[in-house]
C-alpha cells in the first residue's frame, strides 16, 4: 500500500531582488512505492516514483531527483536534488541545504528552492555552479483549469505520471510508473487521452526546448511546436506526435507500418532512474531537418505500431500502447526490442499519442494549444508559439506566466514585452538556505544579508514605486557603447546636405539626447531586453539591454567578527580606544571610523543599497543586526561624452545658406550686399556680420562663404564634464582596518597589573577583589580608628595597596 | 605597654601581612621620656641583640596597633624603637568590609576605562587587516557596466 508523504516546497525570493517577488508555493505529495525501506537507502523506489520532471526533463536543462532517505525513527532526514545542467553531470547540491534536524520531527520535509525555471539578467549556470534554476510548480487547488488538481495532488502532476512502461511482453501492457499513476491521471483529467496528448506536447516541449543547442547566457524557452499530424482509425481519430503536420499518413493498425512523417520519444533507460530530457531520443521514419533535432534525432527505418492482436491499436482504450521502430544508430540500424532493452535492464518509454476528433481537427488543434498555454502558464513555464523560436523575456515571441499576488499561478500569460514587467520576469537565481518556519500562510521571510543579519532594519525593502519620467535606460558593455558614439559623430560628419539633419533633429544638437553616461563597478542588472537605442528620432542600429526604471540594488560584502587574534585583538582593555581605532575602508565610498568598544567582539556587517538610474548609493555599516551608520555615497561615475555638436552645425550651415541668398539677391540688384563673414573652421560660428561692400568685395564674399561653408566643421561638444572617476581605481572589497598602538617593546601585561593595576571603574567591597587596588576613595566608617589613621588608611587605598 | 617585634617580609603595601611576618620575640617599652604619639611613638626596650633586626612590630595595649618600625641602640645600651602606624593591618578586618570605589586592580579590568598609565609607544602601531568575504563590486569582463541615458 502506498504511503503518501507530503512534501511541501516553498519558492524563495533571491536576495538580490528579493523584494520583488515571491514563487509559488505547492504542494508535492511523493508516495511510498510499498518497498520503502525505513534504515536504508530508499533512492530506487523514490527516484522512479517522484521525479518531477519525467520524461521531457526540466526547464533550463535541470530537473530534480529527490532522494528521500529516512532517518532512524522513519522520518525524513534528506532530500536531495540533482540537476544535470549539461546532461549527465548530476550535482547535488540539497545535501547541505534542506538537511535540518530540526525537521526531522516532522512528516513533511520542507525546502526552498530557488525562483522560478529561467534565470534572467545574463545566463543559464553553467554545470557545477551552485546557482540552478529550477521550477516548481504553481498549480494549487481551484486554479486549475479542469478544477481538479487539488491541493494534494497538483504537484506530481504532469510530469511523471505519463511515464510509461512496458512492462508486460505478452499483452503489450503499458503501465505507468509509480503508485500513484492512476489516482493522479484520474486527478488530472477527464480523458485519459487527453490527459496524455497534453502530456506528450508538454514533455515532447521540454525535450525540444533542450534539444537546441546549448548557447551559453541564452535562454531556450519551451517550444509548443507539436503538430497534431493524421487521422489514425476509421471514424475516430488518433493523432501521433508529431513535429510537422503531414496529411499523408496511413491508419495506425496493430503491426501496419507508419507512413509519412511520424516521430515519437522514446527513452530507454533503467527503470529506476529517473529520466532527463536528454534521455529522450527522437525517433522519426523521417527526419530530414537536422538543424534543430540533431542532439536527440534518431532515424527510424521503419515505425509500427504495436496494438492487441490484429485489432487497431485504438480499439481497446484499457491498452496503453506504443510504436515500434527500428533506430538508426550511427549510420546502422539497430533494433530495439523489448527483449534487448529488459536485458539491459532497460525500459522503453514512449511518450503517449492522444485522439482528437477528425472533423474538427483545426479548431481542435487550436484550442488544445491554447489549453498547452494555459498549462505552461499554471506551471509557470515561459513560452513560445513555435518549434523554431527561441528569445527571451519580453522578447514579443515569448510568453510569461502571470501570478496573482500570493505568487500562484494563473493560467495567463503575458506575451512581448510587457512580459519583461512581470515581477516573475525579475526573479533571480540565488538560491537560499535559509530554513523558515511552515507558514501556511506563505509569509515569505527576508533573506540574510549577512551573517549577522537578523533582518530588521538593515533589509531594504521594496516600495513598488516605479520611477517616472521619460528617460530611457540601457545598460552597455564598452564596446557597445563605443559602437553607439562612433554612428552619433559620424551620422552626419563630412554631409553639407542638412536636409536630413533638419529633418531628424530640427536644429537641436543629437547629443543632446544623451542626458548621461555613467560607468558602474559591477554589471548593470538589465533585462534581457534588447532594444535599438534611439538618438532621438534617428535609429543607431546599435542594441542594448533595457534598464528598469526601477532597478535598486542591494549587495552585500558579509560580516566581520570584529576579534580575535588575526586582528591583533589582546582580549583585554588595549582592544578598545585610544590604543585600538577601527577602520572601514568602503570602496566608491570612503573610510570610515568605527567605535571599537560597540564593535569589539561582534560583527560588522557592509551592506550597499543602490539606485542604478541616480547612481545614489546608500552604504549601510551593521553591528549585528542593528545599523550603526548609514553613508551616502555615489557609486557610478559619470563619464565624459564628446561628440560633436551637430545641431550648431546644422544651424550655422543654415544661416550661412540664408545668407548666401540673400547677398545672391542684394548684389544682383544693386550691387551692394550684405555678406556674412561668420563662419569660422573648426569652430563654432561666430554670429553674422553685417557689412556694405562693393560688388567686387561681393563676389570676394561669395567665393568665401562657399569655400567656408565646404569646410565648416562641427564644433566639439562636451555634453558633460569628467566627475572624478578615482573610486573606480581603489579597491573593490570592504576592509576592516584595525590599527593598535604599540606597547613599550618590554612591557608585560602581568606585571603591569600587578604593579600598577589596569584600569577599572567598580564599586566593591574590598574584600570581593584582591592583589593590587587602587581606590579612589572608600566608605570607612564604622572603622573605630583615630582621624589621622583613617586619614592614613584613606591615603594608602589612594597609593594602592595588595589585598 | 609590651612591643611584640617582628621580621616582614611583605610589600609594605601589603593589607594583610599575617602570612608575611616571623616573631623575634616580645619585650616590655621601658618608661617614655616624652609623650607617645599614637601614630608615630618612639619607644625604647632593654637591649636585644634579636630585636635590631626587627622591622615591624605591634604594640599592645593601649595602642593595640600594628608598626613599621626601625630599630636603634642608645649609648645607654637600650634598643630605641621608631615605629610608624601601619593602621591598614591594624584595622583590616575591618577594612576589607568596607565598601570602596576601586579605580585599578591587579586581576580586573574594564574595557572601556582608559588607562593613561599604559606605557604605550605613541610613536608606532600597527594595523591588521581583513577583507570582507565578497564584493558586489566586481564586473566580469565585458560587463555592461555603462548606464546610457537617453531622453527619450
Amino acid at each position: 500500500m502506498a504511503t503518501k508523504i507530503n512534501q511541501t516546497i516553498y519558492g524563495t525570493v533571491p536576495s538580490t531582488q528579493y523584494s520583488k517577488a515571491v514563487c509559488p508555493k505547492t504542494i508535492l505529495n511523493l508516495y511510498n512505492d510499498g518497498n520503502f525501506d525505513p534504515s536504508g537507502d530508499c533512492k530506487n523506489g523514490f527516484e522512479k516514483s517522484i521525479s518531477p520532471w519525467g520524461i521531457g526533463g526540466g526547464m533550463c536543462g535541470d530537473w530534480f531527483t529527490i532522494n528521500a532517505q529516512r532517518s532512524a525513527n522513519g522520518r525524513f532526514a534528506r532530500l536531495r536534488m540533482d540537476t544535470t545542467e549539461n546532461f549527465n553531470k548530476p550535482v547535488s547540491f540539497w545535501n547541505k541545504s534542506i538537511v535540518s534536524s530540526s525537521y526531522d520531527n516532522k512528516n513533511s520535509t520542507r525546502f526552498r528552492v530557488a525562483g522560478n525555471c529561467y534565470k534572467l539578467n545574463n545566463n543559464i549556470v553553467s554545470n557545477g555552479s551552485t546557482e540552478y534554476q529550477l521550477t516548481l510548480f504553481g498549480i494549487n487547488g481551484s486554479n486549475s483549469p479542469y478544477g481538479k488538481l487539488e491541493y494534494n495532488n497538483a504537484c506530481v502532476y504532469p510530469f511523471n505520471i505519463f511515464i510509461t512502461r512496458n512492462e508486460n511482453a505478452a499483452n503489450n501492457k503499458l503501465t505507468p510508473l509509480g503508485e500513484y499513476t492512476v489516482s493522479q491521471i484520474d486527478n488530472f483529467g477527464d480523458d485519459w487521452f487527453e490527459d496524455s496528448f497534453e502530456m506528450a506536447a508538454f514533455e515532447w516541449n521540454l525535450a525540444m526546448y533542450r534539444s537546441a543547442s546549448n548557447v551559453p547566457n541564452q535562454f531556450y524557452p519551451i517550444t509548443i511546436s507539436t503538430a497534431i499530424t493524421k487521422s489514425l482509425k476509421m471514424g475516430e481519430m488518433y493523432k501521433a506526435l508529431a513535429l510537422e503536420d503531414n496529411t499523408n499518413r496511413d491508419t495506425f493498425y496493430d503491426n501496419a507500418i507508419i507512413s509519412g512523417f511520424n516521430t515519437c520519444g522514446v527513452c530507454a533507460y533503467p527503470h529506476y532512474v529517473s529520466v532527463s530530457n536528454d534521455d529522450i531520443k527522437l525517433v522519426s521514419n523521417k527526419f530530414t531537418d537536422t538543424t534543430h533535432y540533431n542532439y536527440t534525432k534518431y532515424g527510424a527505418g521503419k515505425m509500427y505500431g504495436v496494438g492487441n492482436g490484429n485489432k487497431h491499436i485504438f480499439d481497446d482504450v484499457s491498452y496503453h500502447y506504443e510504436i515500434r521502430f527500428f533506430v538508426e544508430l550511427n549510420g546502422n540500424y539497430v533494433e530495439i526490442n523489448e527483449n534487448e532493452i529488459i536485458l539491459s535492464s532497460q525500459r522503453l518509454y514512449i511518450l503517449p499519442y492522444y485522439k482528437i476528433d477528425d472533423t474538427t481537427y483545426s479548431s481542435k488543434w487550436e484550442s488544445i494549444k491554447a489549453i498547452i498555454r494555459h498549462e505552461l502558464a499554471y506551471i509557470g513555464f515561459p513560452f513560445v508559439m513555435n518549434a523554431n523560436q527561441w528569445g527571451f523575456i519580453g522578447d514579443s515571441n515569448v510568453s510569461v506566466p502571470i501570478f496573482d499576488a500570493h505568487m500562484i499561478t494563473t493560467g495567463n500569460y503575458v506575451t512581448g514585452a510587457a512580459a519583461s514587467q512581470l515581477p516573475n520576469a525579475q526573479w533571480g537565481d540565488i538560491f537560499s538556505d535559509t530554513m523558515p518556519e511552515y507558514d501556511p500562510d506563505y509569509n515569505p521571510p527576508k533573506p540574510s544579508s549577512g551573517e549577522s543579519d537578523g533582518g530588521f532594519l538593515n533589509n531594504s525593502t521594496y516600495r513598488g514605486v516605479k520611477l517616472a519620467g521619460s528617460n530611457e535606460f540601457y545598460a552597455m558593455d564598452v564596446s557597445e557603447l563605443r559602437t553607439l558614439m562612433t554612428f552619433i559623430n559620424g551620422m552626419y560628419q563630412g554631409n553639407t546636405d542638412d536636409t536630413q539633419l533638419k529633418i531628424d533633429f530640427k536644429g537641436s544638437n543629437p547629443n543632446d539626447y544623451i542626458v548621461g553616461v555613467f560607468a558602474y563597478p559591477f554589471n548593470i542588472p538589465n533585462t534581457p531586453h534588447l532594444s535599438n537605442v534611439y538618438i532621438g528620432p534617428v535609429e543607431t542600429n546599435v542594441n542594448a539591454n533595457v534598464v528598469d526604471k526601477d532597478t535598486f540594488g542591494f549587495s552585500t560584502f558579509g560580516s566581520i567578527l570584529v576579534d580575535g587574534d588575526a586582528l591583533g585583538f589582546h582580549g583585554d582593555f588595549r582592544d578598545y580606544e585610544p590604543y585600538t581605532q577601527l577602520e572601514l575602508y568602503l570602496p566608491m565610498v570612503g573610510t570610515a571610523k568605527l567605535d571599537p568598544s560597540y564593535y569589539v567582539g561582534h560583527y560588522v556587517t557592509v551592506n550597499y543599497i543602490y539606485d542604478i538610474n541616480t547612481g545614489s548609493l546608500s552604504a549601510q555599516i551593521l553591528r549585528d543586526d542593528t545599523i550603526d551608520k548609514i553613508i551616502e555615497s555615489t557609486i557610478s561615475v559619470q563619464i565624459p561624452v564628446t561628440a560633436r555638436d551637430m545641431g550648431s552645425y546644422q544651424n550655422n550651415l543654415y544661416q550661412m545658406k540664408m545668407n548666401l541668398l540673400n547677398t545672391a539677391v542684394h548684389g544682383a540688384a544693386s550691387g551692394i550686399t550684405q555678406t556674412a563673414t561668420a563662419a569660422t573652421k573648426g569652430t563654432d560660428i561666430n554670429g553674422v556680420t553685417n557689412a556694405a561692400v562693393s560688388g567686387f568685395e561681393y563676389g570676394q564674399q561669395f567665393g568665401k562663404t562657399i569655400y567656408d561653408m565646404k569646410h565648416m566643421q562641427p564644433a566639439i561638444a562636451q555634453t558633460s564634464t569628467a566627475s572624478p572617476a578615482n573610486g573606480m581605481q581603489f579597491y573593490n572589497n570592504c576592509v576592516l582596518f584595525v590599527k593598535h598602538l604599540k606597547m613599550l617593546d618590554d612591557f608585560d601585561p602581568e606585571k603591569y597589573g600587578k604593579t600598577v593595576g589596569y584600569a577599572c571603574l567598580m564599586n566593591k567591597q574590598l574584600s570581593d577583589v584582591s592583589g593590587f587596588t587602587v581606590c579612589a576613595n572608600a566608605d570607612l566608617s564604622g572603622i573605630p580608628a583615630t582621624a589621622d589613621e583613617i586619614n592614613a588608611i584613606q591615603a594608602a587605598l589612594q597609593s594602592g595597596i595588595y589585598l | 605597654m609590651v612591643i611584640t617585634f617582628y621580621t616582614s617580609t611583605a610589600n609594605p603595601k601589603q593589607a594583610n601581612k599575617a602570612n608575611f611576618l616571623t616573631q623575634i620575640g616580645t619585650a616590655k617599652t621601658l618608661n617614655p621620656t616624652r609623650a607617645l604619639a599614637l601614630l608615630t611613638p618612639v619607644v625604647s626596650v632593654e637591649y636585644n641583640a634579636n630585636f635590631v633586626r626587627a622591622n615591624y612590630c605591634y604594640i599592645g595595649a593601649p595602642f593595640n596597633s600594628y608598626y613599621f618600625c626601625k630599630c636603634a641602640v642608645d649609648v645607654a645600651g637600650k634598643i630605641i624603637v621608631e615605629c610608624q602606624a601601619d593602621p591598614v593591618y591594624t584595622w583590616y578586618d575591618y577594612l576589607i568590609n568596607c565598601p570602596a570605589t576601586i579605580i585599578r586592580n591587579e586581576n580586573v579590568g574594564i574595557n572601556y576605562v582608559v588607562d593613561n598609565q599604559l606605557p604605550i609607544d605613541n610613536a608606532r602601531f600597527y594595523i591588521r587587516g581583513e577583507e570582507f568575504q565578497q564584493t558586489p563590486l566586481e564586473p566580469s569582463e565585458n560587463a555592461k557596466q555603462y548606464l546610457l541615458i537617453l531622453n527619450g
